[in-house]
């Protein structure tokens, strides 16, 4: 499926969706309430049929107080890609998860618990991975501050 | 042997050179044949018959110590050169010539090492079981035939007690496994206990049928059977059969690859003896080399003629433990052969392959053996 | 031990009481190839459930490299999938290149896509040898590393390093070829040509191989796409999918080479591919190498500074999807920068796969599934 048709589409089923064609990959984000139903439709649709959890991370954004997950899809059947973003509110991150969609997304969410905090809700196994259980922090958070790092970050 | 703890009175035509020279060429007739009852007759009059038989035990026990470390220096050795061979390596060459020397420099470095013992474990159990392991392999050794005459004994019922002996390797695993306190060890404990006892049934199965076919249960007996002609073909078919089986049952006993479940390098870091070092732990790597031996030896003694020669080369007067020690080599070459390109089998496989197919096999071929003999074709 | 209900007579099976337990597999086990640990629960010999453990050797590599500028950033790679580096290096520059908007000469985009290939061949002859290793076949690693090395050493004489290449650059890589590369990229496809077969000779058809491989651990298609596999382990399930064709990067689409597949997504097939893809990768290398155009092998990179936005890109490595993404806020250090590595994704299906199977087994796929720790924890 060409970019803005598959655009069209995500828009067609998640009207709320802030859908962008611009960048490398085809981009929509997707409000927190909408983005559960729009990545079961992603995965369902014959059309879209978004079978391969290509990546899966978070970008943390402290002035606009969001960690944004990001996921990367793509389809085995149809060849096409997507990006989904869904934001998570930085003091109490919080988004469903998908990984009874796409189990490769189990470990890709416990690591973005695991280093960023947020959590997964409905996450069959969500524990740290990385680090050890009892890690105070987050360590890909910018304001994740270690005495042990030496260095200015970004 | 070792000179006496009292004056020899030598016999009346007693000639040193001739001895010696005796010696090299039958063993058995110097040893049991001079030595023995001069050793008696010095004896006697000082000590009860039973300590006379006592020193004499202990003289063996000696002759036979010294016989298993140099057998086992030169098949560790031995070993790192084959897998070497195998593996496009040059192996050990660094310690004396062509690495000669090598066995003597693992020998010192496990000397060196701290004796652990974990603070789990069962001690005294834990510090046993190595001992038990040689205890195990020296029973054996006790009736194996070198040459004419030359065994520390030749039991009437020889063959039976090896079978009864070879099972109490186990023991000595059980007791490590278990003692270890170390789920790995206890893991390869129990995959040997039940490995060995699958394991002893078809190689007595195929001992009894060379039995049948040799009419004796004395080893010495079953190799003098086989001057006329070595049991791997005289029984026909079912004497290759027959030593094919036992060469790979014995190899599972022994627990050496590609059977090798209970130290599986790769599932159980090292099995049983996961928790030993320094000398402990040689003393299980030596009783899995002696254990190589004794089961090589078997098959030689049992299908290869033993200390026999080979048909026309008797000719050559080549002396019976060389031919012994010659055939014994080469099923000890075939047994690492095994070890060195085959991968391991799984624990479930493993059972498959004595229960559903060694075992019927083995009782096929002892069927076999008995309609043979009963049709007179000895 | 519990009494039997009351309102029923004792059985045998409430006599013998079993109970499970556990067992840690790491993080130092031989079969784990590194650091994993692995926390099994087992009934007797029978995997009931795995848990692995990553993180035992977590550098947090996409927090330093917020630290550093952009092309400080390529040794970082060399530490995630340390057998296929040449890989992972340019999964990390293409990215950029794509942000930067850069072209790369055609002549780095060959040496390139050689040298990946090259580090294919070594990182899957490497893997052959462990794998045979995992299932007890000591002298087959041994024949997977004799052949390694020829790449090793030429990879050496390239950019000084054996294993941390560091050999890309933002625009091309950091040296010309040298003069002997060709022919010695030539006699390194004879060599593997022939030595592949002899891989196949010497263990394909091998019956404890076959046992202890087909049938195990099979990894069904759809599972393969969900969990997000890639490469060997996706196409042993059946998936015809290589990023190398279905998502083409760099000069790929100018060579010919076919996508090996397995049928059963077991054990077996996730060898054979590995095999049959590094006769592709022989493939690729030759024709390679007769299309090598001369000039520049980089292009003229003033400021590495991508324009702000999000960028992600992948290619094949050795081990399958190898996925970066960054965002840049356009300045000369990432904000971002995120490492989708193939092991992580491909060992995040063992926990369902090998329930079932036995500790052996657990071995073999573990092996199978080619994990190197470092690409998963980076």
């Amino acid at each position: 499926m060409e970019r803005a048709e598959l655009l069209a589409a995500v828009v067609a089923a998640c009207p709320t969706a802030a859908v962008d064609a611009a960048p490398q990959l085809p981009e929509a984000k997707v409000p927190r309430e909408a983005f559960r139903p729009l990545m079961e439709r992603l995965k369902a649709d014959p059309a879209l049929a978004f079978d391969y959890p290509m990546s899966m991370t978070a970008v943390d954004w402290p002035e606009a107080g969001a960690i944004t997950c990001v996921y990367h899809l793509a389809s085995m059947a149809h060849g096409h890609k997507i990006v989904v973003k869904c934001d998570a509110d930085r003091a109490r991150p919080e988004v469903p998860t998908v990984s009874d969609l796409w189990r490769g997304c189990e470990w890709f969410e416990r690591e973005v618990y695991d280093l960023f905090g947020v959590v997964f809700t409905d996450h069959p196994d969500l524990r740290r991975i990385m680090l050890t259980d009892d890690w105070v922090g987050y360590p890909l958070r910018k304001d994740y501050r270690d005495s042990r790092i030496a260095g200015k970050p970004y | 042997m070792t000179p006496a703890p009292l004056p020899l009175v030598p016999p009346p035509a007693f000639r040193l050179g001739a001895f010696l020279w005796k010696l090299v060429l039958t063993p058995g007739a110097a040893l049991s044949g001079t030595v023995a009852p001069a050793l008696r007759a010095a004896l006697g009059p000082h000590l009860p018959p039973a300590g006379v038989e006592a020193v004499l035990a202990l003289l063996c026990f000696v002759a036979m110590s010294g016989f298993v470390t140099v057998t086992a220096l030169v098949l560790t050795l031995a070993e790192r050169k084959v897998a070497a061979f195998f593996q496009n390596r040059k192996g050990p060459n660094r310690v004396g010539p062509w690495g000669l020397l090598q066995p003597i420099a693992d020998v010192v470095k496990l000397l060196q090492k701290e004796d652990t013992v974990p603070r789990a474990a069962d001690r005294p159990v834990f510090l046993l079981a190595p001992f038990m392991a040689m205890a195990a392999t020296y029973m054996v050794l006790a009736v194996l035939p070198f040459d004419r005459g030359l065994a520390v004994t030749d039991l009437d019922l020889g063959v039976l007690y090896i079978t009864a002996v070879s099972g109490l390797g186990v023991l000595s695993i059980l007791m490590a496994g278990w003692a270890s306190a170390n789920k790995y060890s206890l893991l390869g404990g129990l995959r040997s206990a039940a490995q060995i006892v699958s394991y002893e049934l078809s190689p007595a199965l195929v001992v009894l049928s060379v039995v049948l076919f040799s009419g004796t249960l004395s080893v010495q007996g079953i190799v003098e059977r086989q001057a006329a002609g070595w049991n791997l073909w005289a029984m026909g078919p079912m004497g290759v059969v027959g030593m094919l089986i036992y060469l790979t049952a014995g190899t599972a006993e022994i627990n050496r690859a590609p059977f090798d479940l209970p130290e599986a390098e790769s599932e159980l870091t090292a099995g049983y003896h996961t928790e030993y070092s320094g000398m402990r732990f040689s003393m299980f790597q030596l009783a899995e080399f002696m254990n190589m031996f004794v089961v090589a030896a078997l098959t030689a003694t049992l299908f290869l003629g033993g200390w026999q020669p080979l048909g026309p080369l008797a000719a050559l007067h080549i002396p019976g433990y060389l031919w012994f020690f010659g055939k014994s080599g080469a099923m000890v070459f075939v047994i690492m052969w095994f070890r060195w390109t085959f991968p391991r089998v799984r624990v479930d496989q493993l059972m498959t392959l004595e229960w559903k197919i060694l075992l019927p096999l083995s009782f096929l071929n002892l069927i076999g053996v008995a309609l043979w003999t009963a049709l007179g074709m000895k | 031990m519990d009494s039997p209900a009351p309102n029923r007579a004792p059985q045998a099976k409430d006599a013998l009481k079993t109970e499970e337990y556990f067992i840690n597999m790491g993080p130092q086990h031989p079969s784990t190839h590194g650091v994993l640990r692995l926390v099994m629960r087992l009934d007797g010999e029978t995997v009931l459930q795995v848990v692995p453990h990553l993180g035992y050797i977590h550098r947090s590599i996409e927090r330093m490299c917020e630290w550093d500028v952009y092309p400080q950033l390529v040794h970082f790679t060399d530490r995630m999938d340390y057998l296929s580096a040449m890989s992972t290096n340019w999964a990390y520059v293409q990215v950029v290149e794509k942000a930067l908007g850069l072209v790369v000469p055609e002549r780095a985009e060959y040496i390139r896509v050689m040298v990946a290939e090259l580090n294919r061949l070594s990182s899957h002859a490497m893997w052959f040898g462990a794998y045979c290793m995992d299932l007890g076949a000591a002298s087959a690693f041994f024949y997977g590393f004799r052949e390694r090395e020829l790449v090793v050493d030429l990879f050496e004489t390239l950019c000084g390093q054996r294993l941390t290449y560091n050999y890309m650059r933002i625009g091309g890589v950091s040296k010309d070829l040298t003069e002997d590369f060709a022919p010695r990229v030539r006699d390194i496809c004879e060599t593997f040509k022939r030595a592949v077969d002899e891989y196949e000779r010497l263990v394909s058809g091998n019956v404890i191989f076959r046992q202890r491989t087909e049938g195990i651990g099979i990894l069904s298609p759809e599972k393969a796409v969900g969990y997000g596999c890639g490469g060997p382990v996706l196409r042993g399930s059946g998936v015809r999918y290589d990023l190398r064709k279905d998502d083409p990067y760099s000069v790929y689409p100018r060579l010919k080479f076919d996508v090996p597949v397995g049928s059963r997504g077991d054990c077996f097939d996730r060898y054979r591919v590995r095999l049959e893809e590094m006769r592709q990768s022989v493939r690729i290398l030759e024709q390679a190498l007769e299309q090598l155009p001369g000039g520049a092998w980089m292009a003229d990179v003033k400021a590495v500074r991508p324009a702000k936005g999000e960028y992600y890109a992948r290619l094949e490595t050795a081990r399958g999807d190898m996925g970066v993404y960054f965002v840049s806020q356009g300045g000369t250090k990432p904000y971002r920068m995120k490492f989708r590595t193939a092991c992580f994704s491909n060992l995040s299906c063992l926990p369902e796969i090998s329930v079932g199977w036995k500790i052996a087994d657990v071995v073999s796929i573990l092996g199978s599934l080619d994990v190197v720790i470092p690409d998963i924890d980076r």
